[in-house]
């Protein structure tokens, strides 16, 4: 009952917070030059159509009627209607929100997959070359711009090699995990760097532990502690890592998409914010958030649960 | 200028305004390419693959304006009327003959027997509901066209009355925001026509997958002869490097918008062919006169004087396209006899020291993300500072850009123009006549280019209006209305085995009579 | 205390704290240095005028005369990355370390007053995060216009979040600390607790974060340029250079390339301080995010 009550609390703090996104979002677009309408006209525009399709849009009425209409027709899922596409802006996010995710998930995996032989080749070979090795080549990795490391990927393996595509989104779940391998990839590196580091640290703060000292005692190999103890409780930080660069993540997906054409989330931002298409930005900013929000709760439920399981024992 | 101004001095009649412009490339003309004789021997099936830049965005002819959706309209839903191969002339669509009154004001179209892609026959009720949205003044392209009255004879005539003399009339009625549309479906959900459109064109949707891609196929109903190919995949490619690579390695057919600086390396593969064709269309600096210092024509032709265009068409055009002598494309009445302003920088700098020039930053807006614009804009201010003026260049995102533009909040702006028609009048009334929209946003005053463009649009002899129109270009060129950059062309690549593709003179391209050797 | 040790040693004990030093720590010194170095002496250092553009040498691979080459207008790439330090560094510098400042002072004070005040502020930092900060620069630029005078205020507004939170987690357990009950009891203002006494003790997981930080910093920079939002032309930005070389990647593969490893390389230098930071300031075990 207490978690489903920290939970429950949880969520009403995200109220207020959502909230104080879509009024900034609506105010940042009430401040900035470019009217969707005549973005749209490219200057074909004359006054009775302006008119016309300000109405029709309800751009007409004053901002904060348009804001507490937003807030009241998003509270029962409308989002609104796309200026430019014409079609309900939940339908237009949520055929993107799919490939975004899936770009991100993938290289989350990959990160993993990538990040967890490092880290415990890493804390098995503690302060030697092969140490030494791992944490050098983090710190350069950490270090590679994702967009410059996306084009040294595309140069390699999609113009030099021609081992994978460059650019699209697939059909079917193996043409997405083909098409998106050096995006998938691109975040991987970007991220592994940083769960490689966190990992060791982590580990090796457990291998300190007096339990862990026990074990040893009883002559469990290093081998079996590591597997069976250390990993475990190295989990939490992993999922630190991956929530607390959640907004990062997604802000970067912005760039992986643009440089490898895939139509997810992000380069529907761009254009939207590029045609000022106000329902749409303000549909992806909510959706944002939202994802920021939960991503961030589930990583604090995910402690509490590993917590728990260690205060038992 | 705010937006009241602009569309005050919107005026509509007055040789219907489609100022094309920036966002949307061109509405009308255009060849289908292919000579008869190809298409005699051309082989049947496969699937065309067409890489491009831009996506689709709906598939409703009368509200929309971008690129990618015209793009795909063209090849869905037709029109009247359409371009001719040439791209400046007409021929029938659904419309199979044309009649016009002595007096230019009643014009009298035959429909042909057609039916739409959903085996509906093509009805008077159709024709005319789809006309009502495409003219209606409210609608998107409205303003593009006449007062006038529609009135059906009989179940297969159209009778139109026009209010006064309107020469671009038949043009108007080829455009694709005047295509006919399945009136029954379009009223039970506008949405779905969107992304599932039922018309009378050559090809159907068949899937509609938004920021994906889209697939046609042949409409079994067409009126005319059935398109070579099986099916045609328009997929959205927007990274370039990606277009290109998909070209070589096959997995794409054909890619618009190449970047120049493969140009070279396409017309080098064997396998490929490049397609570079004329368009109407001039990259130029958009100049404020309305702001100081550019206000001083002294400083205008300084900055036209230390404009190096030379280095532009190498650095950034790579050679395709040619130093421009106006400051509108060339269309049907270019005057070739126009000096060129050469690149002088001694001059820019007497002409800069010679007006008085305080010093006052001229900002260089360059949408952001636009690497050609950037290095365009990058070689001016070389130039332009080594004259003595102090030039900044500013990125915005195009909203912000256009924005900016459409508010007179701006000193010079990197961009282009295309022509949506054939005829001179249109782009030239709309970048210098100041009273019909107001100088397209340089706030060019000139009366005397007015009472000449005025004069060439109501004259009917071709030798009057050819001498008018010269002297609007040299006088508005040599003026400083802008630093016109480089006519370039539109330049395309597909692989050899594609037979037919062709990009007309405006902008869109047909894809019925292409077909694949293979 | 480590954290004072370092700021307050005096020149002449400079060398024995440097003995003190991890390799890693003494490396990446060095390499900041001739970085720094570099980018002061840019003029000397780089053989050719960054900006000058010559369009008889367009796009020249790396040779003896231009180390990395030259760029589609023909300016010489290496001095163009010599005089991008000034740039990268300098904005790198202040958008990491001026967040810091205030977000570390956020942060102690919600970790000591909790209640209302760490509820409002936690939930303007769940705010600063979860707004997409594409949609942010974007307006901000619209505002003020292009430049480096966006980039501050919009990285500005959001970036002090993840030192606030490391100062508040911080401060949460200092607060019940025997010394900071003392100095509340012998009654010294809030004011000179939380900044006085605990500050040092809470500050050092920040200043091992803030080398990570300018590395995603410069990075973010970078990022920015490479989309048009960042430093304008033609300021010889490192990102924007990538993002100029991105349409060249098939025959010009220099471009895009050296000017990325430049990156590379003072993020590596920034790292290695990071890390060794970490180790004499006794936060070996600490993760960088």
């Amino acid at each position: 009952m207490q978690f489903l009550a920290y939970i429950l609390s949880r969520l009403v703090q995200m109220a207020p917070v959502l909230f104080l996104v879509v009024l900034i979002a609506f105010l940042a677009m009430e401040l900035v030059p470019g009217d969707p309408i005549m973005l749209m006209l490219g200057g074909r525009a004359n006054e009775t159509m302006l008119q016309a399709l300000h109405e029709e849009f309800g751009l007409d009425r004053p901002a904060v009627t348009r804001f507490f209409s937003f807030i009241a027709n998003a509270l029962q899922g409308d989002l609104g209607t796309s200026i430019i596409q014409r079609q309900p802006v939940s339908l237009i996010v949520g055929e993107r929100v799919d490939k975004t995710l899936f770009v991100i998930v993938y290289g989350a995996v990959l990160a993993v997959l990538v990040a967890l032989p490092l880290a415990i080749a890493a804390v098995m070979r503690h302060n030697r070359p092969t140490d030494h090795v791992i944490r050098l080549g983090g710190m350069i990795g950490l270090s590679m711009p994702p967009f410059w490391l996306a084009l040294l990927l595309i140069m390699l393996f999609g113009l030099g090699l021609g081992w994978f595509p460059i650019g699209g989104y697939g059909e079917g779940f193996l043409g997405h995990l083909w098409h998106l391998f050096l995006p998938g990839l691109t975040i991987a590196l970007f991220l592994s760097p940083i769960l490689v580091q966190s990992l060791r640290a982590a580990m090796l703060d457990v291998m300190g532990e007096d339990y862990i000292e026990v074990a040893r005692s009883k002559g469990l190999s290093p081998r079996r502690i590591i597997f069976k103890h250390v990993l475990r409780n190295a989990l939490i930080p992993a999922i630190t890592v991956l929530s607390v660069n959640i907004g990062w993540l997604l802000s970067g997906a912005v760039i992986i998409e643009y440089v490898f054409s895939i139509p997810g989330m992000g380069s529907l931002l761009v254009r939207a914010v590029g045609s000022r298409d106000l329902p749409v930005i303000q549909g992806l900013t909510v959706v944002f958030a939202l994802f920021v929000m939960l991503v961030n709760l589930l990583a604090d439920l995910s402690y509490m649960l590993v917590d728990r399981r260690v205060l038992r024992k | 200028m705010t937006r009241t101004e602009v569309s005050k001095r919107l005026r509509r009649g007055v040789a219907a305004i489609a100022a094309g412009a920036m966002l949307a490339a061109g509405l009308l003309g255009g060849a289908a390419a292919l000579d008869s004789a190809a298409a005699g021997e051309a082989k049947q099936g496969g699937t065309l693959i067409f890489a491009l830049p831009e996506e689709p965005l709906s598939m409703t002819g009368f509200t929309i304006s971008d690129n990618g959706s015209i793009w795909a309209i063209e090849q869905v839903c037709d029109s009247l009327l359409e371009p001719d191969d040439s791209g400046y002339g007409l021929r029938p669509a659904l419309a199979e003959s044309w009649d016009v009154s002595d007096d230019q004001m009643v014009y009298t179209l035959h429909i042909r027997d057609a039916k739409f892609s959903n085996g509906d026959p093509v009805t008077m009720a159709d024709i005319q509901f789809s006309l009502d949205k495409a003219t209606d003044p409210e609608g998107y392209l409205g303003f593009v066209f006449p007062a006038m009255t529609r009135e059906v004879v009989d179940g297969k005539t159209l009778k139109i009355t026009l209010e006064q003399p309107f020469t671009p009339l038949l043009s108007t009625l080829s455009l694709f925001a005047a295509g006919i549309v399945h009136k029954a479906t379009y009223e039970a959900s506008p949405e779905d026509f969107g992304v599932q459109p039922v018309c009378a064109g050559p090809f159907k949707v068949e899937s509609f997958q938004r920021g994906n891609k889209l697939v046609l196929v042949p409409n079994e109903h067409y009126w005319d002869a059935q398109p070579h190919v099986d099916k045609i995949e328009m997929r959205y490619v927007p990274e370039s490097n990606a277009r290109i690579l998909g070209l070589k390695s096959g997995d794409f057919d054909v890619i618009n918008v190449v970047p120049l600086n493969q140009a070279k390396s396409i017309e080098a593969d064997p396998g490929l062919t490049l397609e570079v064709s004329p368009a109407f269309r001039l990259d130029y600096v958009y100049l404020n006169h309305a702001r100081a210092p550019l206000d001083n024509e002294d400083i205008r032709m300084a900055l036209n004087y230390a404009a190096n265009r030379d280095a532009i068409l190498k650095a950034v055009f790579f050679g395709y396209g040619e130093v421009p002598n106006s400051y509108m494309p060339v269309i049907n009445y270019h005057c070739d006899s126009v000096e060129k302003i050469a690149y002088d920088p001694e001059k820019a700098k007497a002409l800069v020291a010679g007006a008085g020039y305080d010093g006052t930053t001229i900002e260089l807006i360059a949408p952001s993300g636009d690497s050609a614009t950037r290095q365009s804009a990058q070689i001016l201010q070389q130039g332009w500072r080594a004259a003595g003026l102090n030039v900044e260049i500013v990125e915005f995102d195009i909203g912000t850009a256009f924005g900016m533009m459409e508010e007179g909040n701006f000193n010079a702006f990197v961009s282009y123009i295309t022509s949506d028609t054939n005829d001179q009048d249109f782009l030239a009334s709309i970048e210098a006549d100041n009273t019909i929209f107001g100088g397209f946003f340089s706030s060019y005053n000139n009366k005397q280019v007015t009472d000449w463009l005025t004069e060439a649009r109501q004259s009917g002899d071709p030798a009057v209006r050819q001498d008018l129109y010269c002297k609007v270009q040299q006088q508005v060129y040599w003026d400083g209305y802008s630093v016109p950059l480089n006519f370039k062309p539109f330049v395309n690549a597909y692989r050899n085995d594609v037979i037919g593709f062709h990009n007309s003179v405006t902008g869109p391209w047909w894809l019925k009579d292409v077909w694949l050797d293979r | 205390m480590p954290g004072e040790a370092i700021l307050t040693a005096a020149p002449a004990a400079l060398w024995r704290e440097i003995g003190r030093w991890s390799m890693t720590l003494k490396i990446g010194s060095l390499m900041l240095l001739v970085i720094v170095l570099a980018g002061i002496f840019a003029p000397v250092v780089a053989p050719y005028d960054p900006y000058f553009q010559d369009y008889d040498k367009l796009l020249l691979p790396p040779s003896a005369s231009h180390l990395f080459g030259t760029d589609q207008l023909g300016r010489d790439l290496f001095s163009r990355v010599i005089y991008g330090i000034r740039i990268d560094m300098t904005v790198g510098f202040i958008i990491t370390f001026v967040p810091m400042i205030y977000g570390v002072a956020i942060g102690a004070l919600a970790g000591y007053y909790g209640g209302v005040l760490d509820g409002v502020l936690m939930r303007l930092l769940d705010t600063a995060i979860a707004f997409p900060f594409l949609v942010l620069i974007i307006v901000v630029i619209a505002i003020l216009g292009p430049g480096v005078q966006s980039i501050y205020i919009a990285v500005f507004l959001v970036a002090w979040t993840m030192y606030a939170r490391l100062a508040r987690a911080e401060m949460l357990v200092e607060r019940s600390k025997d010394y900071m009950l003392a100095a509340e009891t012998l009654g010294y203002p809030a004011s000179r607790i939380i900044f006085r006494h605990a500050l040092p003790n809470i500050i050092g997981s920040s200043v091992v974060f803030s080398m990570a930080d300018f590395v995603l910093n410069i990075l973010l920079l970078s990022g920015l340029s490479f989309l048009g939002l960042g430093i304008q032309p033609p300021e010889p930005e490192w990102g924007s250079m990538v993002a100029e070389g991105r349409d060249f990647i098939f025959d010009n593969w220099w471009i895009c390339t050296l000017p990325g490893l430049a990156i590379v390389i003072a993020g590596t230098a920034l790292s290695l301080i990071g890390d060794g930071l970490a180790r004499r300031l006794g936060q070996s075990h600490q993760a960088i995010l």
